[in-house]
């Protein structure tokens, strides 16, 4: 054992870990979320990454074109060529109808505020250990992201930045427990808090908390962000309440809220890093 | 100062690890890429970084454990380095224990590959404790920690067999090369 601890292996070792750890601390000092080593490896795993992103989607849709490759040929010798042309069209054209969407969507949310700054930004990874959809994005503090940034998906709240490095960050989700978001039902204006634990994250699912007994809420209301504390602007869509239960030891009750975004298929989604009424992260003590 | 055809062989032989390791990573972390079977996902670099210790020993064992580490936390941008630190002590660790008291044969590479994914899932479902509450707790160690751990510890063996190949192949050659 003496031998050990003298050993040069050993010191090493102790060095390794203990410059790993002052990055830790200097980067929880510095309120960047994100430790030293892991911005430094973030240049050169970054860009690995999202070559190794964007491949992944190539093959997938080479994929998707294969099959469709096989069941238009399939039908070629059933029917004729003409019907296999239309078919592929359509598959171009049902894409371009997607992607209008979208960015319609996004239009329109720019449209309706005018004082909302965005990001478009592409999932790039996934972390395996991660149990609440959480995902890293291909923008950094170079584009101006900065912790407690919104990320939304068309005007669906997808969750915020918690960790940036100059080139990526990463989002906690609404699915993860650590989030809650203050937010209010559209037709009863009743006010609570939005988060959720491991069991309806598993689920997908967060909850409207802090309803009084006889709340108005119903199944199928909309919940929206209020805009209190400052991190979230007011009105973007949360979800819809699936069912009212009640909360153990009280009188109250919470809404079970379904996200609209789908949180855990999402590819493309939208940084807000700048709106009317954003408070810093040093003002909102993060 | 010239290196020996030893020293080049094991320069030869660790770059080929650390390219396996980015790989692993790449692999690992990229949504898509690598199979998720019924939201059990692998944590390919546990092994990887296990079976590579065993054969280099505890100081290239932790370096490398250090390279599959922040290539994890890249991935994450995580807050504290918390794979680089497991990996590194992952990876010391091993070779220590296989350079002092185990052999160097599947049934270690089984045992110390479980034992660090074990760690790991039970450091990562605290965690989620932490940040979670105690609801779904047991719902998410049986529906994720526990089949990512069997699933992560079904591949340790790919990683053993292959890893000693390498070895195995680059030790050959110098035996080769010496008679």
């Amino acid at each position: 054992m003496r031998r050990l601890i003298h050993s040069k292996g050993f010191k090493i070792f102790c060095a390794v870990i203990a410059a790993l750890l002052a990055g830790s601390v200097a980067s929880a000092v510095s309120n960047s979320n994100s430790a030293l080593s892991t911005s430094a490896a973030g240049f050169v795993f970054g860009p690995l990454q999202r070559v190794s992103s964007f491949l992944t989607q190539q093959v997938s849709d080479f994929s998707v074109n294969f099959k469709s490759s096989a069941t238009l040929r399939k039908q070629i010798e059933e029917l004729n060529k003409i019907i296999a042309q239309q078919k592929i069209d359509l598959v171009d054209y049902e894409k371009a109808k997607y992607k209008i969407a979208v960015y319609e969507e996004f239009l329109e949310v720019k449209e309706e505020n005018p004082d909302f700054k965005f990001v478009s930004a592409s999932v790039i990874a996934r972390e395996a250990g991660d149990n609440y959809a959480g995902m890293t994005l291909n923008r950094g503090s170079v584009k101006g992201v900065s912790v407690n940034d919104p990320v939304i998906f068309g005007k669906n709240l997808v969750g915020l930045v918690v960790g940036v490095t100059p080139t990526q960050c990463e989002v906690k989700t609404l699915l993860n427990p650590s989030v809650s978001v203050s937010a209010y039902e559209i037709k009863t204006r009743e006010k609570g808090v939005v988060e959720t634990n491991a069991q309806l994250s598993r689920e997908g699912f967060c909850r409207l908390t802090n309803l009084s007994g006889s709340t108005a809420v119903v199944e199928g209301g909309i919940v929206c962000t209020s805009g209190i504390g400052g991190i979230f602007p007011r009105d973007l869509i949360i979800g819809t309440v699936q069912r009212i239960v009640p909360r153990s030891g009280t009188s109250s009750v919470d809404a079970v809220v379904k996200p609209d975004a789908d949180i855990g298929g999402l590819t493309d989604v939208f940084i807000i890093t700048s709106f009317e009424g954003q408070q810093s992260p040093a003002e909102s003590g993060d | 100062m010239r290196l020996t055809a030893e020293k080049k062989r094991v320069i030869k032989r660790r770059a080929l690890y650390a390219a396996v390791i980015v790989g692993v990573s790449l692999l690992q972390n990229t949504p898509g890429l690598f199979p998720v079977i019924f939201s059990a996902r692998a944590f390919l670099l546990i092994p990887a970084v296990v079976c590579i210790a065993m054969f280099e020993g505890p100081v290239a064992g932790l370096w490398l454990g250090l390279l599959a580490g922040l290539a994890w936390d890249a991935a994450g941008a995580q807050p504290f380095a918390l794979h680089a630190v497991f990996l590194t002590a992952a990876g010391y660790v091993a070779g220590v224990l296989v350079s002092a008291v185990m052999r160097n044969n599947l049934v270690s590479a089984a045992l110390l590959g479980s034992a660090s994914l074990a760690l790991y899932c039970l450091v990562r479902w605290l965690a989620s404790a932490l940040t979670g509450g105690a609801s779904g707790l047991l719902a998410s160690l049986a529906g994720f920690y526990l089949p990512s751990f069997v699933y992560s510890f079904a591949l340790t063996p790919v990683f053993y067999i292959f890893i000693r190949a390498v070895y195995t192949g680059s030790v050959r050659k110098k035996r080769g090369e010496t008679a």
